[in-house]
């Protein structure tokens, strides 16, 4: 192979090394990605296969189908070993035409410059040697821009990046992926900055970078992205396979095995400072006592206003679309505890119990519950989140909640104040858009998806948080609508947003999984899979007053998760449940759940599965360790997952179960038995629980006595006069 | 007495066994005094009886028979646990099938075939029969405060006590949206049936005797004893399809869904002859 000038790659290494020890400090993992990330691509398995994409149905991408036209030529004259025709033909896709979307195999779909070049990566020996002599000159001639004395700025990366993307075979690729393996790297992609290292591994074997030391600088990057399993692995293998040897590293030789695990106890140390300094919440554990005090409650559905609800549901028994078991979305941040209730926000002081501010008065939507029941609304598309100083609301204004498919805003409010900063109606490019799934605040801006008032394109938008203003947007492909019940109109699904270290994902609740980069801005890659029924054409049938079904009374939503580098997702009106190994990527497993089945929880053995049971599935068997039937009758199903207990918040009470076989071990009855049950939730030294008609919060046995005494000082006087104050004034 | 007495009493004699007591027909000409003899007896239930279902549902065979197995442990620890003399647990037989979803009964319900996916889930599930004895040695406070116990810890553990929800549709439609959770029951039935019946046989000696002495006739011995109404009366009764009534079993007819006494009633058609004086 040959090298970069010793100079240069001096320079390169010994910066690189500084960088790691010296610069890089461990809220890099933060940094957002820059454009760096777009180029490293996970490997999806190649060979499309038109049969997989049959039939799945629900949510459709644009590919490149003139792409696809010149690509499959390639593939056929290398499946000839007509090399020199294959090559030509790839010749014709140079990198700046690269640019649309192509199947690959297992239902994934890539960019093209990603399968593109795997399936040239991945071609067999004698394709390999004839790529390189075709190819071998022009990829030197190119790289030797990188090699001058004072390079443009920037240009070596994107000059490494075309030879990565076209001449990766050749005789500088290698150079060119660990040149941009350290790029990626330093702007806080660690995971792209693992795949380019592992792509030389996997792919220029008789690299004289040499293995050890892109195992090593491998196992930096999975570190520093938090992946501890795969990094324990590579230690281990150099262990084993490299005893003794030592790695060159900013000029120094250190001992491989030994620096690594020095980084690592470091990584936790500082880990462990953040977290103090954030102040995460101690892990829950053990039962509720009976006599486990109740800080607060505040009531926001009235008696009056629940009479008027109860009434509304009983006269419109026909339609029925489950807003008597709905338990709104909330969110918490800073001793707050902000909730979204049918568009009234509304902000909780989580020691006190203090309500600190509501964009309406409560009893606003009294007038508005005898139309709900048939109305079309989706309720399922109120969402609630914050960060920094900004409460976002995906909302209706109450007073236009029933009317024919309004579309729901984007509401940003000041969170100490609840002071309305911008709303999407009153922003000329975005009034007709309505906005769809729980928004994701990155840095300054957010992202959100919309779709038209009538349309189901999914549109996402970067906006910016001061003012609304749109940074860019980008389509992802268009949506099946999903026909709930039958007594409804189809509704748009209601997409799911996870940002991972490196990756924004995108679950759309339709059939695909999309990834993005750190800033959502470039698509990597996305799973299909089986979408949504159409329910065109379809019977119907019904009779009197039957129950509502479940998926409807539970409110059941889609999930996705992460652990260990590993997404485990479920989408609403979907009966599978997916392990996906983001670094492949490909699904590890799928198994069959109840369609009204959600994923609540995970830990480090089982994900935990909701439906009226509570299920604990084993990870890595996908088998269903233990199950525990509970008296769950409405929305907020969720779980918190404890050291050795998990706890569910139903109409009964607080469920305390043995994490390991589903034991009963405790009924804590609470001071909410009226309601449905719903959102469970530890926020600082409170357990949360958010109902169908109220807040209520305890103070669990796990938090520190003198914690408990100095809360209780300041709730003492506020407790009851409060929370009655506040249900007071909830009724109006 | 005069032949114009006897004349009369012969024909009211006549009227009023044909009307009330005695029901002859011409093909069972009879030489005595036939009587429907009547015995009720009031009695306390002694047992109370609860059902319960257990239910294991799922996509995977495999999950449906974990759940169930799941399920089940966990009822019968919470019932178990509350220590209550006298209560027992028992199954009733577990079954497998294929579980419906809602839109699948409605279907079948129109008299349309069943949509959707044919592979649906698999329910396992056992009826439970929790039976609480001694219950006339409670007063109602005692014996209602047992019953709340019983069916908490049944709701609290994920039995469905009462009716399945596959049946509720029959109370939807009939408009009863309460259904009864426990039934009271006797279980010395055969030794208040016997009070019955020897109540049923003095009450048709009592009767026979007056028919006798108004008759002018001696009465002799029990000829022949038949249990059930006379013949050609009316029995016919209409049967309304309640599923609760699946559920039953022989002993149901002695069994109330409130809480007071059971009345066993025995009905005798008793002949007697008549001896010659």
């Amino acid at each position: 192979m040959a090298r970069l000038s010793s100079n240069s790659h001096r320079r390169r290494e010994l910066w690189g090394f500084i960088f790691w020890i010296a610069v890089v400090p461990i809220g890099l993992a933060n940094v957002p990605t820059t454009a760096v990330a777009q180029i490293v691509m996970a490997t999806p398995a190649v060979s499309a296969s038109d049969d997989e994409e049959k039939n799945l149905g629900g949510f459709q991408v644009q590919v490149d189908d003139s792409l696809e036209t010149s690509f499959k030529d390639f593939e056929r004259f290398a499946e000839r070993k007509d090399w020199e025709k294959a090559f030509r033909a790839i010749e014709e896709i140079p990198s700046d035409k690269r640019v649309g979307m192509l199947k690959a195999s297992g239902g994934m779909i890539v960019p093209a410059h990603s399968l593109i070049w795997q399936v040239v990566a991945e071609l067999p020996a004698e394709g390999r040697e004839a790529f390189r002599v075709f190819f071998d000159a022009k990829a030197r001639e190119l790289f030797r821009q990188i090699e001058q004395e004072n390079p443009e700025p920037g240009n070596d990366v994107k000059v490494a990046r075309q030879v990565f993307d076209e001449f990766f075979l050749t005789s500088v690729g290698d150079d060119a992926a660990n040149l941009l393996g350290d790029a990626a790297f330093e702007q806080g992609d660690f995971r792209g900055a693992e795949r380019y290292w592992r792509a030389i591994l996997d792919h220029q074997p008789n690299t004289e970078i040499g293995e050890l030391r892109l195992q090593v600088k491998r196992a930096i990057a999975l570190l520093r992205s938090g992946r501890a399993k795969q990094f324990a692995a590579i230690v281990n293998d150099i262990e084993q396979r490299f005893p003794g040897e030592m790695v060159t590293l900013g000029g120094q030789d250190v001992e491989p095995v030994e620096f690594l695990k020095s980084l690592q106890s470091d990584s936790e140390s500082s880990e462990s400072t953040l977290g103090e300094s954030n102040e995460e919440p101690v892990l829950a554990e053990g039962v509720l006592p009976e006599d486990t005090p109740i800080a607060w409650q505040v009531q926001y559905l009235s008696d009056a206003g629940k009479k008027m609800l109860d009434q509304s549901v009983r006269s419109n028994y026909w339609y029925r679309n489950g807003v008597e078991t709905y338990v709104p979305p909330f969110t918490a941040i800073g001793g707050r505890l902000i909730c979204n209730w049918f568009g009234i926000v509304f902000a909780i002081d989580v020691t006190t119990g203090k309500l600190q501010w509501r964009s309406e008065k409560f009893d606003k939507l009294n007038s508005q519950f005898g139309q709900m029941p048939h109305s079309q609304t989706n309720i399922e598309q109120f969402a609630v989140v914050a960060g920094g100083n900004t409460v976002l609301a995906i909302s209706l204004n109450p007073e236009k909640l029933n009317n024919y498919r309004e579309p729901f805003r984007l509401i940003a409010y000041e969170l100490d104040t609840g002071k309305e900063r911008w709303n999407s109606e009153k922003v000329s490019s975005l009034s007709s858009e309505s906005f769809i799934g729980q928004p994701l605040m990155v840095g300054d801006n957010v992202l959100v998806a919309t779709h038209e008032r009538n349309g189901s394109k999914m549109t996402l938008r970067s906006l910016k948080l001061s003012d609304g203003s749109e940074d860019w947007s980008k389509e992802l492909g268009t949506a099946t609508q999903i026909q709930k019940s039958r007594r409804y109109q189809q509704q748009n699904p209601v997409p799911i947003f996870l940002k991972t270290n490196d990756a924004v994902l995108v679950l759309t609740n339709n059939g695909a999984l999309i990834a993005l980069d750190s800033l959502g801005k470039e698509v990597q890659w996305i799973l299909k899979f089986k979408g949504p029924p159409s329910s065109a054409g379809d019977n119907f049938f019904w009779y009197g007053n039957e129950p509502l079904e479940d998926v409807i009374a539970l409110h059941s939503q889609g999930a996705i998760l992460e652990e260990d580098g590993t997404v485990y997702f479920k989408e609403a009106c979907s009966n599978e449940l997916f392990a996906v190994d983001l670094s492949k990527p490909e699904v590890v497993w799928k198994r069959p759940v109840e369609v009204e089945a959600v994923l609540a929880g995970v830990d480090e053995n089982h994900l935990y599965v909701m439906t009226r049971e509570m299920m604990a599935i084993d990870r890595e068997s996908q088998k269903l360790r233990w199950a525990r039937r509970l008296p769950i009758v409405g929305g907020g199903l969720s779980t918190v997952v404890g050291r050795d207990t998990v706890y569910v918040f139903t109409n009964r009470g607080i469920y305390c179960l043995d994490k390991q076989n589903g034991d009963q071990k405790a009924i804590y009855r609470g001071a909410d038995l009226e309601s449905n049950g719903g959102w469970i939730e530890v926020v600082g030294d409170r357990l949360v629980c958010v109902s169908n008609s109220t807040v209520t919060a305890y103070t669990p046995p796990w938090v520190d006595d003198s914690q408990n005494s100095q809360s209780d000082e300041d709730t003492d006087s506020t407790e009851t006069s409060e929370t009655s104050d506040a249900a007071k004034d909830t009724s109006g | 007495m005069t032949l114009r007495h006897h004349l009369v009493h012969t024909v009211l004699f006549s009227a009023f066994v044909s009307t009330t007591c005695l029901t002859t027909t011409q093909a069972e000409e009879r030489s005595g005094i036939t009587v429907m003899g009547v015995g009720k007896i009031d009695a306390k239930p002694t047992i109370v009886e609860l059902t319960g279902t257990i239910n294991g549902e799922a996509e995977l065979a495999g999950d449906a028979v974990t759940k169930f197995r799941g399920n089940r442990q966990t009822a019968i620890e919470a019932i178990e646990a509350l220590e209550i003399p006298g209560l027992t647990i028992e199954g009733t037989g577990v079954s497998v099938n294929s579980a419906m979803t809602q839109q699948q009964m409605q279907a079948i319900m129109q008299g349309m075939p069943a949509q959707g996916d044919s592979a649906g889930k698999l329910a396992v599930s056992e009826p439970l029969k929790l039976t609480l004895v001694g219950v006339e040695d409670m007063d109602t406070e005692q014996l209602l405060e047992t019953l709340v116990k019983i069916v908490d810890a049944g709701k609290d553990s994920g039995i469905v006590i009462g009716t399945m929800p596959t049946n509720m549709n029959f109370y939807y439609r009939s408009g009863n949206t309460r259904t009864p959770l426990a039934k009271f029951k006797l279980s010395n039935v055969n030794e208040v049936k016997a009070r019955a019946y020897e109540q049923a046989i003095a009450d048709a000696r009592t009767q026979a005797e007056r028919l006798a002495e108004i008759s002018g006739v001696k009465l002799g011995p029990i000829t022949g004893i038949r249990e059930g109404n006379l013949p050609g009366k009316n029995n016919q009764q209409v049967v309304y399809y309640n599923p609760y009534m699946q559920q039953q079993d022989d002993d149901d007819q002695f069994t109330s869904t409130d809480l007071r006494d059971i009345t066993v009633t025995i009905s005798l058609q008793v002949d007697f002859s008549i001896v010659e004086e």
